[in-house]
């Protein structure tokens, strides 16, 4: 078919809209129209806003005030300046956050999959039902956990009945507890998505394998250590890059639990973003938190794209 | 098919037939572990909204002694004033808002992401192949990084505090997603269907609606499912673009119970599971396809 229009249209007087086709492509006149609403909702809420946020970085705009002055490197010099140096303190608690969470994920998804991918009764229920957490929206979990952990919630009703504890264990208002805390929230309501990839990465595995490992006399853990897990190695590195870029952006169940306290001691860089512009009401210096976490997150975007991209 | 089911029936079981009992304890040790720890929470929030208060702040109990129908009964019929208004008129106010904003956006993503995905699977046109990463990419760019300057688009437009502030911020993030899963089912259906449908003088739209869509039926599911869960579940610009009782959704509603009453557990955790069913119910109705959606659209792209 290329041939044959390479061969004919020298032969026409080519018109514009020919001349339009030739360099738009065959369908554009179709095509523009059918792809414009999402490439326009997509340059509006996430392109311009991204060089939106890149201009703001540099003013010291407050919410209320119709225009910033450009204040040129201050907001991003401020953050080092400051003795707090809270930028680098939420840096800090943004990788053990994100680390212990995706650690934690990544070790109880592995053996619910694991346990589930076994021959045992009930496992469609028993599937559906540890899906629950991810289902359910963050607030919601945020307060579940809130209420565990609470003086009247069963957590410290242990501690008084076994006296493992003077006191009730105020978790969320503990400096060392509280993160700690949200990470064990973070785990349990994100482990579903790790376990329903392992779950397909495992069911995608070959027998034959197991089979020929089992023949050759490979033990139960052999058979896990040397077949399942390398087999899982393409999954496991594109739900860790998602969950990690998830995990660390996402700030419901923080600002639910602490609101990033006490004394910043869970304050994660969206979180401090937050803080910044909406509570502090200073939108400049706010941006320009989130413009410090862009390179991390192109460079993860980046390899992740490649790697879903390649699987076509 | 078949052969498949029974060979995999016949390898399970001889695998765990080689399975060592001691694995056997151990699986089910474990399952037991797993399947309280996802339950438990859920079973102990349930528990508390049918509890008195004196129970939950008092008696510390585990299993109600009676049953408390109260706190919901506050919540959706309640005549408590709350934030300046009767509180079952607030909490319903909140669902009606978050049902709005879910069902609207949902739609818009359904029909726009058809549009976009067929285009860029069955036509040709300069920039097809731009669009197709760059929708990957904005997928995958956390939209809490840019909740600051979309809250200036949302001021300039005069939006703040209205619903209209959600229903245009949130297909950002479903929108590529949505595009994105409905391209990579449209190019697993044969172009063949398609090509006749035109030869006999349908329409490039005709073929969308009435063979490319009804085919992806089981797509549109799952997008249509992660849409409205999406945006049913969404807190973060909800808190940042809305602030008054009446245009808040119940994510953010939520966060309001607190503070206001001294007791206020058994009405927030009736409130939560209220605020969990919708998700929920659909999840469960259809877990296969979202599975499937989920692994096909995540990792196998």
């Amino acid at each position: 078919m290329a041939q044959s229009s390479a061969t004919h249209t020298p032969t026409i007087r080519r018109g514009l809209g020919a001349r339009l086709r030739a360099t738009l492509g065959p369908d554009w006149l179709l095509a523009w129209p059918m792809a414009a609403p999402v490439v326009l909702i997509v340059l509006a809420l996430l392109a311009y806003p991204f060089v939106d946020a890149i201009f703001l970085s540099f003013q010291d705009r407050f919410i209320g005030k119709a225009e910033g002055t450009w204040i040129g490197f201050a907001n991003y010099v401020d953050f080092f300046a400051n003795p707090e140096n809270l930028f680098l303190k939420a840096s800090l608690i943004t990788l053990l956050y994100t680390g212990g969470a995706i650690g934690g994920k990544f070790v109880v998804g592995l053996a619910m999959a694991s346990v589930l991918n076994q021959e045992i009764p009930l496992r469609n229920v028993w599937r559906a039902l540890m899906f629950l957490p991810w289902a359910v929206p963050a607030v919601v979990s945020a307060y579940v956990w809130r209420f565990l952990f609470d003086t009247t919630g069963p957590i410290n009703g242990l501690i008084a009945e076994f006296r493992l504890a003077n006191d009730y264990l105020y978790f969320f208002n503990d400096a060392k507890l509280a993160l700690p805390a949200l990470i064990l929230v973070a785990i349990w309501s994100g482990t579903p998505f790790w376990t329903m990839n392992f779950l397909a990465g495992m069911q995608a595995i070959s027998q034959e394998l197991y089979e020929a490992a089992e023949i050759d006399g490979a033990s139960t853990f052999q058979r896990f250590r040397f077949i399942t897990v390398p087999s899982l190695q393409h999954v496991i590195m594109v739900t860790a890059l998602l969950s990690t870029i998830w995990t660390s952006a996402n700030l419901t169940q923080i600002f639910v639990l602490t609101g990033g306290g006490p004394s910043y001691a869970t304050t994660t860089l969206p979180m401090l973003a937050y803080l910044t512009a909406i509570a502090g009401r200073q939108m400049g210096a706010g941006a320009a938190i989130s413009m410090m976490m862009m390179p991390a997150y192109i460079i993860l975007v980046y390899f992740l794209t490649r790697r879903m991209l390649r699987q076509e | 098919m078949a052969t498949t089911a029974v060979r995999m029936r016949a390898s399970a079981s001889s695998s765990r037939r080689t399975l060592g009992r001691g694995w056997v304890i151990a699986t089910y040790a474990t399952l037991v572990f797993f399947v309280l720890w996802t339950v438990v929470p859920f079973i102990w929030m349930f528990l508390a909204s049918i509890k008195t208060n004196k129970e939950i702040y008092q008696d510390f109990t585990i299993l109600p002694k009676v049953v408390y129908w109260g706190h919901y009964e506050t919540l959706l019929f309640g005549e408590t004033a709350g934030g300046g208004m009767r509180a079952s008129a607030r909490f319903s106010a909140w669902l009606r808002n978050s049902t709005i904003v879910a069902l609207a956006v949902t739609t818009l993503s359904i029909v726009l992401g058809s549009f976009g995905a067929y285009a860029v699977t069955r036509l040709r046109f300069a920039g097809r192949g731009i669009m197709a990463r760059g929708l990957i990419f904005t997928y995958l760019v956390p939209g809490s990084l840019l909740f600051i300057p979309l809250f200036q688009v949302v001021a300039t437009l005069d939006l703040v505090d209205t619903l209209s502030a959600l229903l245009l911020v949130y297909p950002s993030f479903t929108l590529p997603f949505c595009t994105w899963m409905l391209m990579s089912y449209f190019r697993s259906i044969p172009v063949e269907l398609e090509e006749a449908a035109l030869i006999d003088g349908c329409t490039r739209l005709g073929v969308l609606f009435r063979i490319t869509m009804p085919l992806s039926a089981p797509a549109i599911a799952v997008v249509a499912l992660f849409s409205f869960t999406q945006s049913w579940n969404e807190f973060l610009y909800a808190l940042v673009f809305t602030n008054s009782v009446t245009t808040r959704t119940v994510t953010v509603g939520l966060t309001q119970m607190l503070g206001e009453d001294v007791f206020y557990w058994g009405q927030m955790m009736g409130g939560a599971i209220i605020a969990a069913l919708p998700p929920v119910i659909m999840y469960s109705l259809a877990q296969r396809l979202v599975i499937r959606g989920l692994v096909g659209g995540a990792v196998k792209g």
